[in-house]
């Protein structure tokens, strides 16, 4: 779609949005929740340090982390097969169908549903099946993760240079090999990179699964929430923000030994000075490693498997509950209202995260303000500060699940579709900004740095050189995020936001089976209709 | 073969009414000035493009009419233009690009992780005129001259009895233009048959033993290299004689 179309189509969806969400017509702010926001606010400063509770935090976070790790790496193996089977890629050039764009298609739509159902969803869904288990989190994270990874690896599968591929194919070299030496080579960093993003996203689902009773993290801040002790609260915030942060520098660290990205100080294409067989033997240990840690991980959980052999049985006690009329007759005009309320929770998030992430993205480049960064003049120091500031403001905004940023806003603000939004928003301009940033860090600097070097302003540069080469991944993600956010709508319809995770909230807990099934077909078909929208709203 | 082959992209034709056939074991060499239609013939003759008319056979194989089996491809080595490297790969990996389809499956696989084989491997960096060193130096690393050879290796190493070299010495200077060529028509004394297109027209008459001449998608000339007169290349650059 041309860009100008999009452009005008999405502020048509934010005016709709605004006016469903009320603005202007009801009280957004509660002034009575002022005081015990500011309570709260100030204990950030003298968090709770009890070595009994910080013991107990340390096991959390570890049990947080050990989901986290498993449920990645089980998604991330799904993802892959499944990013083969949907890329067009595959079958194009590999294996040289000329069905490619139905079946790719076909295995994209099948891929969908389960990333459409979100991890809560699974998780209550598992949960009921088999009752408390520590693997109930790590499927209810894999399956949809899964699904959603074999998306974002189809496409990097199909944004590769077909070129090597085809050339292997045509010198008589096998699908599989040719896709391997031609096309995953070219992939491999930006899956890798993914997957450390897809691993920070565990984890902050981990912690969110613990709100409904899963354990870990997420489970000590709703208990330090519910009991208002801010200062636990805030140490389990801080432990949140430890945890993304390790992984984070983690993953810049990786990628950077592997010579997957960087720009330095010049702008030059950093060289890489290992050679490759010796990055083929980190490749190896860094693979010995994830084994290792997720073999402690599962002793760490230590799953009940008898339970999950009993699935199939319980699977059938659930679908017995279930009836056609009782389906029929739970769908009511309340569920086309909530997902208008839901679908306005995600625009108005998205257009907020939008703006603001591609806004945080420069500062927290560090080739844009850093000294002789593109947008910097040379010899100004400041950069860096900036950069060290904007990226740990950012990595707060991601590390917190948006769930407990709205239970937060709620001491201030009347229970709202607006409140649900803003909380999506904080939480998503953390993820936007540093994923543009990225974009930033990899872009093609020779363009910007001519305009630099023959005296453009950081304007113009920015205007004619930054702007045009990444305003598509910047709309990529915006759409791509768009997708996920309205999947987090739910959890905020679950802490009293509105829209249809509410409904749904109060179908679980009334034991409404055909309701809840309803609520989720209608949820699952509003995320589909928002990622097949919000796909072609991506300009060509 | 060709028979009256004509390819079009969007409203211009590219190549008008083709008809040629290369024996085993020639070296024929393409020229002609940019946009004569020079790669696009090299892509019809390997079945990268399927004529908008006409037929192209490939070893006995009409390629338009389904995919060509892998036991053929395998015996039609390619160096395009671009060299179709993976840049992020090291030199060893593409060099075995050639080899792959000669291995086992697995064999292959592991030589991804841990590069088999190498003997063979030093040996071409050897002919090649590329310090052993390089082998382990990501390919996207290396000089244009070099990512050259290496394409060259490549199919050196593919061991293919017919050669399609698409501007084998493009951006290449012309010492070293000289060791490609002779590197490729050394391939041909095994029996190979090579085709290439080439801007050079001195190279053309020292390497090849047939040249075509194509202008504006027509052949202009098809002869033997000893009876090509100057003449031929004046009336086929005669555009940009007059430019110049």
């Amino acid at each position: 779609m041309k860009g100008k179309w999009a452009l005008v189509i999405w502020i048509g969806l934010l005016l709709i949005a605004l006016w469903t969400a009320g603005l202007g017509r009801e009280a957004v702010l509660n002034p009575y929740g002022f005081q015990s926001l500011s309570a709260f606010l100030a204990r950030a400063f003298s968090p709770e340090v009890n070595v009994s509770f910080l013991s107990l935090i340390a096991e959390a976070s570890l049990k947080t982390l050990a989901f986290a790790l498993c449920a990645t790496l089980l998604a991330l193996f799904l993802g892959f097969i499944g990013g083969i089977l949907r890329s067009h890629f595959w079958w194009h050039n590999c294996l040289e169908s000329k069905n490619a764009s139905f079946i790719s298609s076909f295995f994209g739509y099948l891929f969908g549903i389960p990333a459409a159902i979100h991890e809560v969803i699974w998780a209550l869904f598992f949960l009921s099946l088999i009752g408390l288990d520590m693997m109930v989190g790590v499927f209810a994270i894999a399956i949809p993760f899964g699904a959603m990874a074999t998306k974002v690896f189809s496409q990097f599968l199909d944004d590769v240079d077909p070129a090597p591929t085809n050339f292997l194919i045509q010198n008589g070299t096998s699908p599989v090999l040719a896709f391997f030496y031609g096309a995953f080579s070219q992939a491999f960093p930006n899956m890798v990179s993914y997957s450390f993003y897809r691993f920070e996203c565990a984890l902050r689902s981990a912690a969110v699964l613990g709100i409904i009773g899963a354990g870990g993290i997420g489970y000590q801040i709703q208990i330090s929430l519910s009991s208002l002790k801010y200062g636990e609260l805030w140490t389990g915030f801080y432990a949140l923000i430890l945890l993304n942060g390790c992984v984070d520098f983690l993953s810049s660290r990786i990628r950077k030994i592997f010579g997957f990205l960087g720009s330095n100080d010049n702008g030059q294409r950093k060289k890489s000075s290992t050679p490759d067989l010796s990055r083929t033997y980190l490749a190896l240990v860094a693979f010995f490693l994830c084994t290792l840690s997720v073999l402690l991980s599962l002793w760490f959980l230590s799953p009940d498997l008898s339970k999950w052999g009993r699935i199939f049985t319980q699977f059938h006690a659930f679908s017995g509950t279930l009836s056609a009329k009782g389906i029929v007759d739970s769908f009511t005009i309340s569920h086309v209202v909530l997902s208008l309320d839901t679908f306005s929770m995600s625009v108005i998030a998205m257009t907020i995260a939008g703006i603001f992430g591609v806004l945080f993205s420069f500062p927290a480049a560090l080739n844009m303000f850093s000294a002789n960064g593109v947008l910097m003049q040379p010899k100004r120091k400041w950069g860096v500060v900036l950069y060290v500031v904007t990226r740990f403001f950012l990595l707060v905004w991601r590390a917190i699940p948006a769930p407990i940023i709205a239970l937060v806003l709620l001491f201030a603000m009347y229970p709202s579709i607006l409140a649900g939004a803003l909380a999506l928003a904080i939480h998503n301009i953390g993820i936007l900004g540093r994923l543009n940033a990225e974009v930033n860090e990899h872009m093609e600097e020779r363009n910007a740095r001519y305009l630099r070097q023959i005296g453009s302003s950081s304007l113009s540069v920015y205007l004619y050189a930054i702007l045009p080469m990444n305003v598509r991944a910047y709309l990529g993600y915006v759409f791509y995020r768009w997708e996920v956010c309205i999947r987090e709508t739910l959890l905020l319809g679950l802490v009293g936001a509105g829209g249809l995770g509410l409904l749904l909230s109060e179908e679980f807990s009334s034991f409404d089976n055909n309701g809840a099934l309803v609520t989720v077909a209608v949820f699952v078909g509003l995320t589909l209709i928002v990622n097949a929208f919000g796909r072609r709203l991506v300009p060509a | 073969m060709l028979c009256e082959v004509a390819h079009r992209f969007g409203d211009k034709y590219a190549l008008k009414n083709i008809s040629l056939s290369i024996e085993r074991g020639e070296r024929v060499a393409i020229i002609g000035p940019s946009g004569s239609g020079k790669s696009t013939l090299l892509n019809l003759m390997q079945g990268v493009l399927e004529p908008t008319k006409g037929q192209v056979f490939l070893k006995g194989h009409l390629l338009q009419s389904a995919k060509l089996p892998f036991d053929i491809r395998q015996k039609v080595g390619k160096m395009p233009q671009d060299n179709h490297l993976v840049g992020r790969l090291a030199v060893v990996h593409n060099l075995n690009g050639g080899r792959l389809a000669d291995w086992p499956f697995w064999k292959s696989m592991l030589s991804l992780l841990f590069p088999q084989d190498l003997e063979p491997l030093k040996e071409m960096m050897k002919t090649l005129g590329l310090p052993e060193a390089l082998l382990f130096q990501r390919t996207e690393e290396l000089s244009g001259g070099e990512q050259k050879r290496i394409a060259l290796g490549r199919v050196l190493l593919q061991r293919a009895d017919l050669i399609f070299a698409d501007e084998p010495v493009a951006s290449v200077d012309p010492e070293r233009a000289r060791s490609v060529l002779s590197l490729l028509c050394a391939a041909d004394e095994r029996g190979r048959t090579l085709v290439a297109s080439l801007h050079e027209v001195d190279l053309a008459r020292t390497f090849f033993d047939r040249i075509i001449g194509l202008r504006e998608g027509r052949i202009i000339f098809d002869l033997p290299r000893n009876e090509i007169q100057a003449t031929h290349f004046n009336d086929l650059y005669r555009l940009e004689d007059t430019l110049s």
